[in-house]
């Protein structure tokens, strides 16, 4: 992780809650973060920008069916922005604490923001109630980036937002209440996320977003957070002018009253041939039948893995040294989600720099890289019996983003 | 920041030549109110250049509203693309700094706004 990644959310980084299950609150994220509370599974991830921004983020138990979700985001990028998402973030938490309802913190919140004689500060903020008891959320939604439902076959936007926090003495802040499925999971983001430019006057924008967690709303939690910022990266990599000002958090939160987890993981490896592309649809074929999953989804993620393999193998051809593609079928009663990585042996390559190609073209290893698009995660290991091995991973992706 | 400004109907068009990002929005803040300070109370905000405001331009947008609107005045604004309209609606200050379609929308609805103070500070 550099040094940019290591954000501080709101100005407070003070605790590590890696794997937290404690009960405890977030107070703060590093790069990502992972907590369970009353059953209720909370995904973030986090990257800072290159000034001190304003994002803040809370969860915490209410009560023994009721928990806190917080996000939110203080105008500007400076010292006072951070200072401004520390009262907030503060305020709405002790607040809550003492029962007053989401609508009633804000009105407060906004009479105090504006009662300051000494600066304007503004902020959006949307707080959540999740009562996993009667599976009902109760937003109240001051200003900010729509929270999104991620839905097995859809994903939807919660469409009632106020007037954001600092703005008007007259603002008045209301409660959506809606009832939740199992399967749902809830998609809060701050402006950071969407606003980023790839330094070509393109902002990633809410439609890419969209579009983004729709087709890839399969994987699970963790591996679509990667995914996001991993297309974000790839979004503003082609510029190496390009760095995000603003800080961007998006938090995921599994609405599931049991845990989301993997009921059976299924590894295979398979040469990089043609031939391994039958056994690899059989495989998601087999998992589908095992899991009782319905057939058109099942064939989906076949068909799926096996244009991705198509590809890969394609690709591989070039890189003599790469033999094996690894894939990984996570299982459980609602989706397969698939893994394939590749496994290439680097001390066995002709030179440092490139690569014997199978009829005789070199071609740079660097290539792979850019010939692999999309590459989720890179791992090298040293192996002194067998040389270094790289493992380049690459999730399934049901779709592709323009 | 660069911007125009053209005076039409008793108010001031001011064109904004680009977004409203982070290095900017100080300097868009201390113009307009300059401008404010300077005894202009009608102002219509021509956006069709500012592809992308940060909230800080939005907040501010609003504070502006409401400053100009202690001495009776107004802001109008036109040429949003839809996601800055967006960025607007999420935000809430659509629902208290009019959005209109047109320049001519603009200067017509602060016409009538005006007409509406002075019927009202008629005496009966």
């Amino acid at each position: 992780m550099s040094d940019s990644e290591r954000g501080i959310f709101a100005g407070d980084c003070t605790s590590d809650l890696t794997n937290n299950d404690s009960g405890d609150a977030i107070s703060c994220w590093p790069e990502q973060e992972y907590i369970c509370l009353r059953n209720t599974q909370f995904h973030a991830r986090f990257k800072a920008g290159s000034e001190a921004g304003g994002d803040f983020a809370d969860c915490f138990e209410l009560d023994e069916n009721r928990v806190a979700v917080i996000i939110g985001d203080a105008a500007g990028t400076d010292i006072q922005s951070g200072a401004t998402a520390m009262m907030c973030k503060n305020f709405i938490r002790w607040q809550l604490s003492e029962g007053t309802s989401p609508s009633r913190v804000f009105r407060k919140l906004n009479a105090m923001m504006m009662n300051n004689p000494d600066q304007e500060i503004y902020a959006s903020a949307i707080i959540i109630i999740i009562n996993s008891h009667t599976q009902e959320l109760s937003i109240s939604n001051a200003g900010h980036e729509r929270p999104l439902i991620i839905k097995s076959d859809r994903v939807i936007e919660l469409s009632d937002a106020d007037l954001m926090l600092g703005v008007s003495e007259k603002a008045e802040y209301g409660e959506q209440c809606i009832k939740f499925e199992s399967s749902d999971r809830l998609f809060m983001f701050t402006n950071g996320l969407i606003t980023i430019d790839n330094g070509r006057g393109d902002r990633f924008g809410r439609e890419r977003l969209h579009r983004l967690l729709d087709w890839n709303k399969i994987l699970n939690t963790e591996a679509l957070l990667l995914r996001l910022f991993q297309r974000i990266s790839d979004f503003t990599s082609k510029n190496s002018d390009c760095c995000a000002s603003d800080d961007m958090a998006a938090l995921v939160i599994n609405l599931s009253r049991e845990e989301e987890h993997i009921v059976e993981e299924i590894k295979l490896e398979l040469p990089a041939v043609e031939s391994s592309l039958k056994l690899a649809r059989e495989a998601v074929d087999f998992a589908g039948e095992r899991f009782e999953l319905p057939a058109a989804q099942t064939s989906n993620i076949s068909e799926a893995t096996e244009s991705i393999m198509r590809k890969s193998i394609s690709i591989l051809r070039g890189y003599s040294h790469v033999h094996y593609i690894h894939m990984t079928l996570r299982c459980s009663q609602k989706c397969i989600a698939v893994e394939l990585a590749c496994t290439a042996d680097l001390n066995r390559r002709t030179d440092a720099t490139s690569t014997q190609h199978n009829n005789g073209e070199q071609r740079p290893m660097s290539n792979f890289f850019d010939d692999a698009e999309m590459i989720d995660s890179m791992e090298i290991t040293g192996d002194p019996k067998t040389g270094t091995l790289i493992t380049l991973k690459k999730y399934l992706d049901t779709g592709d983003i323009s | 920041m660069n911007f125009s400004i053209d005076n039409r109907d008793g108010a001031i068009i001011i064109s904004l030549e680009s977004e409203i990002n982070y290095e900017n929005v100080s300097d868009f803040s201390r113009a307009m109110e300059h401008l404010i300070e300077s005894g202009h109370s009608r102002i219509v905000l021509d956006l069709s250049r500012a592809g992308f405001i940060v909230s800080q331009g939005l907040g501010k947008i609003a504070s502006l509203h409401r400053l100009i609107s202690k001495s009776g005045g107004n802001i109008k604004l036109f040429g949003l693309n839809s996601r800055v309209r967006k960025s607007f609606d999420i935000s809430g200050i659509s629902g208290i700094v009019e959005v209109c379609a047109t320049e001519a929308e603009a200067l017509a609805s602060l016409k009538k706004d005006a007409q509406d103070t002075s019927c009202k500070q008629e005496p009966k």
